[in-house]
């Protein structure tokens, strides 16, 4: 009986095999760090203790960028909103009336507190037309752009 | 890891209700707290419409559906989704000390609250003591 190790006689077919699933892999890791540095919280998930923190959705338009925030429960006078230097700080707090201490609790989801974020802009943004609006527990801000600050096409010439 | 779940609104594998829509549902993240006379169910649902919320109670469960209008992707380029968008479903088990026919919905910034009156045998009764 002959025990010969398989090889594949064409190096160049094995190689191509293998493309694919180093592909998925490099797709995986991509994935999984942007995941990392886009996720609030980072790696740790961090746990209760810290303080809220709403997720946030950014939109890009032609004419303006768009943020979403989702604060149910948050009274739209409790949100302060502030542009600077093309950063967008969203700070709010949600409170529990006092009432409710006295109450019984069964279930403790939801979160409570106070909560901060700042989002860098990807365009400069015109801070003095910037819209915030309020509804069913979302907040959309819309910031529109400065005119220099849209992207222009160049066209390539022949020279 | 738990937290972590926590803390990200948490996909519901099993509908409890025929689906009509594709699109992810998610379970809402709810307080449930008792009170002398009631019981106060009150559900994170941002984005719901109000007309399009659903509550339902049938053979001792309560059902709270909430219909999200999905993301208008229109012209727009994403750069950053944190959070999805989908509807929110979620089934309690509620007690017979409950009275069905009593409970109430209101809904505002993004929250929904249940109110669950319960009966008038299980409300707590301070006795008397007559002396004689």
């Amino acid at each position: 009986m002959n025990l010969i190790p398989w090889r594949n006689k064409d190096p160049d077919r094995a190689m191509q095999a293998l493309m694919p699933s180093f592909e998925n892999f490099r797709i995986e890791m991509d994935r999984l760090f942007s995941r990392f540095f886009s996720e609030p919280l980072g790696f740790a998930g961090a746990g209760r203790w810290l303080e809220l923190t709403p997720r946030v959705d950014l939109a890009d338009t032609e004419s303006a960028v768009e943020v979403k925030v989702e604060v149910p429960g948050v009274e739209p006078k409790d949100i302060d909103i502030e542009v600077a230097d093309n950063v967008l700080f969203i700070r709010g707090q949600k409170v529990r009336d006092r009432e409710e201490k006295k109450r019984n609790y069964y279930y403790v989801e939801r979160e409570q507190g106070s909560f901060s974020r700042s989002i860098p802009l990807p365009a400069s943004v015109n801070a003095d037309q910037v819209d915030a609006t309020f509804k069913d527990g979302v907040l959309t801000v819309t910031l529109p752009k400065k005119p220099g600050s849209v992207g222009r096409k160049v066209p390539v010439r022949n020279a | 890891m738990n937290t972590c779940a926590e803390m990200q609104k948490s996909e519901t594998h099993q509908p409890t209700v025929e689906r009509v829509r594709s699109g992810q549902v998610y379970r809402p993240l709810v307080d449930i707290v008792e009170r002398k006379d009631e019981l106060l169910v009150i559900a994170d649902v941002p984005g719901a419409t109000p007309d399009r919320i659903e509550v339902n109670f049938e053979r001792g469960e309560l059902t709270l559906c909430a219909v999200v209008p999905p993301r208008e992707r229109e012209g727009q380029r994403a750069l950053l989704t944190e959070y999805g968008v989908g509807d929110f479903c979620r089934t309690f088990s509620v007690s017979e000390e409950i009275d069905a026919a009593k409970i109430t919905a209101s809904y505002v910034h993004g929250v929904l609250t249940l109110h669950l009156p319960k009966k008038d045998s299980a409300k707590p009764r301070k006795i008397a003591v007559k002396s004689a």
